[in-house]
């Protein structure tokens, strides 16, 4: 067992596909939330095998691209200050602020390193002493867990010159937000597999309860991708609204509680900004009260740096579902991931750039597009 | 900290989340983090599960007018 390969078997998904055929009878409008699934389906080309009843509706889930602009250029103005290191995970340093990118500030002589874990960063912090070491601590409850043990550590080890530029958010409220939007179409949702292996199932119950809208936690393999939309469809077909598992091998409704506790250490909810659709309550996370003086805004200053957003990017449409990547006029042309205008374009998780990269550029017949 | 091997290339990485993982565990590793235990059974009852959907598809089309 490799637990990859053997959920990629293309006999098993014809006989998934099928099953979901043979169950549909109307549409729905199912929304994978992460963006790894949407990566997932469009290199697998699952929308185009699935029965036409079904559409896919790409969400939110890719961190990155939800990182508010006006954040981005907080890291940069840190980044470009003297006597900072500023560290990132690789693909925040493409993504464009109002003016540039941490790519601009490192070539300008800024001093920005791509780090593979945050512990990396509190490494450099140590090796260090006489630099500020500046993390961009972005990401979806996956990664929150690794960005509060660095803070931690910091911590434990008395670094004073370590703190974090944080990003984070995600959870039901960020659901809770699409699902109540009056321009939703959303008749269910597969919810991030990887999210849930900390966070649990249960975390879903009350939502699917009060606003009767089936979710099924998903994985990202393409077996996985399918059952998610096959429980998607029984249930709706059923006219039930229930929280499933479909991703068993990795994920229990408790979650990862040693996780959980480090982020209750960490972190606590608060209302943030989603780039491209606004502000969400609770749906972000900052440093509790004993970690705020490892907060890089305050330390730093630029809590209150505001920006404007470039006009002719429609991430947000994109974001919520609203538009295909290839029905936004600068899909392919004005914006590519050599020269993005918004984050879905540069990120790995990022719709646009699934969309680019598997060549759905527009020309072909998109399934409910 | 621990040696995971991924598919050949092998990386350090921190096992605090993840304290029950032994060597020969498959684990989902993030940022650096082991996160979750895959787990062996619950991976075979999916795949089964699977077999099985196909197995009843093919009867109910057989049954089929």
């Amino acid at each position: 067992m490799k637990y990859l390969s053997e959920f990629a078997d293309p006999v098993l998904a014809q006989r998934l596909l099928d099953e979901i055929s043979a169950t549909v009878t109307r549409h729905w409008a199912i929304m994978e939330v992460c963006g790894g699934q949407t990566h997932s389906i469009i290199r697998n080309g699952i929308d185009q095998l699935l029965a036409d009843e079904v559409e896919l509706i790409h969400g939110p889930g890719c961190p990155v691209c939800v990182t508010p602009v006006e954040l981005i250029d907080r890291g940069l103005r840190i980044a470009a200050m003297p006597d900072v290191i500023f560290c990132s995970f690789g693909d925040m340093v493409r993504v464009p602020g109002s003016a540039g990118d941490l790519f601009a500030v490192r070539a300008a002589g800024g001093d920005v390193r791509v780090v593979y874990s945050p512990l990396d960063a509190v490494a450099v912090a140590e090796e260090n002493p006489s630099k500020e070491v500046v993390f961009f601590a972005v990401g979806f409850e996956t990664t929150a867990p690794a960005n509060a043990m660095a803070v931690h550590q910091a911590h434990e080890r008395g670094l004073t010159n370590f703190s974090v530029l944080v990003s984070h958010g995600g959870g039901p409220p960020a659901i809770e937000a699409i699902v109540t939007s009056p321009e939703s179409r959303v008749d269910a949702f597969l919810a991030a597999g990887h999210v849930c292996t900390v966070m649990g199932t249960r975390q879903y119950e009350a939502i699917v309860t009060e606003h009767r809208v089936p979710i099924i936690v998903t994985g990202f393999e393409p077996l996985d991708v399918l059952d998610g939309i096959r429980r998607a469809v029984r249930q709706l077909e059923a006219g039930r609204a229930e929280v499933e598992n479909a991703y068993a091998r990795a994920v229990r409704r408790d979650g990862n509680e040693v996780a959980k506790g480090m982020l209750a250490d960490v972190f606590e909810p608060t209302d943030r900004q989603w780039r491209g659709i606004g502000p969400i309550p609770a749906s972000g996370w900052r440093l509790t009260s004993r970690y705020r003086s490892y907060d890089a805004e305050i330390r730093f200053g630029v809590g209150d740096l505001a920006v404007e957003e470039s006009g002719l990017c429609r991430s947000g449409d994109v974001l919520q579902g609203i538009i295909k990547p290839s029905e936004c006029e600068a899909f392919g042309t004005a914006c590519t991931p050599r020269h993005p205008l918004g984050a879905t374009m540069v990120s790995t998780e990022g719709a646009c750039a699934a969309y680019f990269q598997y060549r759905r550029l527009g020309d072909e017949v998109v399934p409910g597009g | 900290m621990a040696t995971v091997d991924f598919g050949g290339v092998t990386k350090t990485v921190c096992l605090a989340y993840t304290p029950d993982a032994g060597i020969g565990d498959y684990t989902i590793i993030h940022a650096g983090f082991a996160i979750a235990i895959l787990d062996e059974q619950a991976a075979l009852e999916s795949l089964e599960l699977f077999e099985q959907l196909g197995i009843v598809s093919a009867t109910t089309d057989e049954i089929a007018p």
